[in-house]
C-alpha cells in the first residue's frame, strides 16, 4: 500500500512510503507497521485519516485500498 | 456553471473577474469576487508555500464549490486556487460569485473562503529569517467557518 504524508508530516515521514499491508488490518494498525519512532504524531488530535480519497477513523479496515494519506491541520485561502 | 481550478501557475484575477461577467451577463444583477494575496507580513516572509493533495483537492474544493451554488442560489461560482512557491504581492486565491442580487454574491464569497481557509485540504509553509514555518488555522479561522454551520 501506499502511504502519503502531506504538509509537515511530510517533511519527518517523507512524501511517500510503500508498506505491505494485509486486507484486514486497519488504519491503526498501519501507523504501528510504520515502525517509527514518532507514530504517536500520526495519532494525534487534529490528524485526518484518508483511505482512497475517503475521510476514515482509525478503525476502518484498510480492504483493498490503494493510498492511505495522513493530513495534518489545513491552511488554504 | 462551476469553475474550479488548482495551479501552479500566475492567477490572473482581472481576467477571471471579466470573464465571470461576461458569462452571466443580462441574467445576473451581482459579480463579487475576493482576491487572497501573498503579504509578506512587515517584510518578515520572503517566500509562501502552498501544498496539495493532488486529486483529492481537487475533489474537495469542487464540492464545497458545488454547495455553495447550492445553498446560495449562484448563477456560477470561480475558485481558482495557487499551489507551489509564491512571493510577497503573489495572488494564492480568486473566489468569484455571480447571483440575481448582490446579498448572495458577497455571501458565497465569504462562505467559500472560510472553508478554503480551515477546511480545504492545503498546507501553507511561510519561509521567515529563522526558518520555515507551517501555518496552521487560528481560532478566528474556526470560528469564521462554525458561523456557517447553524
Amino acid at each position: 500500500m501506499r502511504i502519503v504524508f502531506l504538509g509537515r508530516l511530510a517533511d519527518r515521514f517523507g512524501q511517500e512510503r510503500r508498506v505491505d499491508l494485509s486486507a484486514n488490518l486497519t488504519v491503526a494498525d498501519a501507523i504501528e507497521a510504520l515502525e517509527d519512532d514518532d507514530v504517536g504524531l500520526l495519532r494525534a488530535p487534529g490528524i485526518s485519516y484518508v483511505l482512497d480519497h475517503h475521510v476514515v477513523g482509525l478503525d476502518m479496515i484498510l480492504g483493498d485500498a490503494k493510498e492511505l494519506a495522513f493530513l495534518p491541520p489545513v491552511s488554504g485561502g | 456553471m462551476i469553475d474550479v481550478l488548482i495551479t501552479d501557475r500566475a492567477i490572473d484575477a482581472d481576467g477571471l473577474q471579466r470573464t465571470l461577467r461576461h458569462s452571466v451577463a443580462e441574467r445576473a444583477g451581482a459579480v463579487t469576487s475576493f482576491v487572497g494575496m501573498m503579504r509578506s507580513d512587515h517584510d518578515s516572509v520572503s517566500s509562501l508555500t502552498v501544498e496539495h493533495y493532488p486529486g483529492y483537492t481537487e475533489r474537495e474544493v469542487a464540492r464545497l464549490a458545488e454547495l455553495a451554488l447550492q445553498r446560495f442560489g449562484l448563477f456560477a461560482l470561480l475558485v481558482h486556487h495557487r499551489v507551489g512557491t509564491m512571493i510577497p504581492g503573489d495572488v494564492i486565491v480568486v473566489v468569484a460569485a455571480a447571483s440575481a442580487h448582490r446579498r448572495e454574491a458577497f455571501e458565497a464569497c465569504d462562505f467559500v473562503m472560510d472553508y478554503l481557509k480551515s477546511a480545504a485540504p492545503f498546507w501553507k509553509k511561510e519561509e521567515r529569517p529563522d526558518g520555515a514555518r507551517w501555518v496552521e488555522p487560528t481560532a478566528r479561522d474556526v470560528a469564521d467557518r462554525k458561523r456557517w454551520e447553524t
